[in-house]
């Protein structure tokens, strides 16, 4: 899911980190209206915000929003820097892990404030809304980024239009036989379903376990960090083993 | 034609970018809020409902007695003149003494006044306007008419002051 990149990513690839990443983006964003008002995984509409605090002289609305605007675009550069710069570090599984590690840090440091130092003001709630703003700014730039910009995932304004034009597509028979229309068309509709049921699935556990919410988001992106970890370890042990039995059976039959 | 060197250009466009961030983020810290603006004593001086059906000039505007009674039952704990907001986070009727425990809270960037009383919301306004003289809160109703409801807030003194002046 993460260790391929780019044209080497298969579909189901995308699928995968896809379906997920969009699972855990709806759910960052509906607790974040719940909890603070505020929309965290798309900042659209804060641009016409930004212009219309502006223009009505609020300075400080105004500001708050630009710093919004800039955590998630610091989020995205930062996402991106780590998976060109990492490589070479680190190797490509694990510079495209460090995004997802650093947005899971970034939920779970709301949570954790929430939990034990939140005194309910709105300088705070401005910081924990950046804070939100930032980790979908990091997930966005890596999906974006290793997907080859097929994939992104904590907005559906792209998507929607994206899947209109497929939809209007499948109206010519030989559209319908695309195989590469027709992947793409199942991945948006994953991502977009994904999106829901993690909203839904956000707003329900809230109600049972409020802020407590924002550990089963980082519990989803330790599934995504740590997925390819698990099917690497997996295909090593499988590897060594055949090794060791074809050593074996070399020793057995005498063999050099 | 005047040009620049791209690698210059490159690191004025990461100097801007860093210095916006730090910019905003100071005015966040240290700028007047909403939260610190709204602290004080607040008369209303105007309640107006604009239909959301019908386009209608400022002067129709001008809530019906009755209408406003009806609101007023609906949202009993704002039938006040002089609202107070405390530094503590509570909000009482300045003018007389009340039980009520009722707590507010700003949320968003600074935009919606949510009312608490025993942790559940008892209402959430948005608020239009806020300056240290002004408070314009509105409130989308679902009464006999849809449509939202504005209510203007003067800060206390502030017609005092202004007579004293003329």
């Amino acid at each position: 899911m993460l260790r391929k990149y780019s044209n080497h990513r298969t579909v189901s690839d995308n699928i995968k980190l896809g379906g997920l990443t969009a699972f855990s983006a709806g759910m960052v964003n509906v607790i974040s209206v719940i909890v603070f008002f505020s929309f965290t995984s798309n900042i659209t509409g804060y641009y016409a915000v930004f212009a219309q605090e502006l223009s009505k002289g609020n300075w400080y609305q105004g500001a708050v929003v630009l710093f919004w605007i800039l955590l998630f675009f610091f989020g995205s550069l930062i996402s991106n820097l780590v998976i060109i710069h990492g490589k070479k570090l680190w190797g490509q599984y694990i510079s495209h892990a460090v995004p997802v590690i650093l947005e899971l840090l970034s939920i779970l440091f709301v949570g954790v404030y929430l939990d034990f130092f939140y005194k309910d003001t709105l300088q705070e709630t401005e910081l924990l809304v950046g804070a939100l703003l930032f980790a979908m700014g990091l997930q966005n730039g890596l999906t974006a980024s290793i997907s080859n910009s097929v994939i992104k995932t904590t907005h559906l304004t792209g998507l929607t239009t994206d899947l209109a034009i497929l939809v209007s597509m499948f109206t010519k028979s030989k559209n319908r036989q695309n195989k590469q229309l027709v992947d793409k068309f199942h991945l948006l509709l994953t991502i977009l379903f994904s999106y829901f049921l993690g909203g839904l699935v956000s707003g329900l556990y809230y109600v049972k376990f409020g802020n407590q919410t924002f550990y089963l988001v980082c519990f989803v992106l330790v599934i995504i960090a740590f997925f390819d970890f698990y099917k690497l370890k997996r295909v090593k042990y499988l590897y060594e083993r055949r090794a060791r039995i074809k050593k074996a059976s070399c020793k057995e039959y005498g063999m050099s | 034609m005047l040009r620049f060197n791209r690698k210059n250009l490159l690191a004025g466009t990461y100097l801007l970018l860093v210095s916006l961030l730090l910019l905003a983020a100071f005015m966040v810290m240290h700028f007047e809020s909403p939260e610190r603006l709204i602290e004080g004593q607040w008369v209303e001086t105007g309640w107006y409902m604009e239909k959301s059906e019908a386009v209608q000039d400022q002067s129709s505007w001008e809530l019906q007695a009755s209408l406003r009674e009806e609101i007023m039952n609906e949202l009993e704990l704002f039938n006040v003149q002089v609202w107070e907001f405390d530094s503590n986070g509570t909000i009482r009727d300045a003018e007389h003494a009340s039980d009520d425990n009722m707590q507010w809270f700003i949320r968003g960037r600074g935009h919606i006044l949510q009312l608490v009383k025993d942790g559940k919301q008892v209402e959430s306004f948005q608020i239009a306007k806020i300056n240290k003289d002004t408070l314009e809160l509105h409130l989308n109703l679902d009464l006999q008419i849809k449509g939202v409801l504005k209510i203007i807030l003067e800060r206390k003194g502030l017609q005092e002051d202004y007579a004293k002046k003329i």
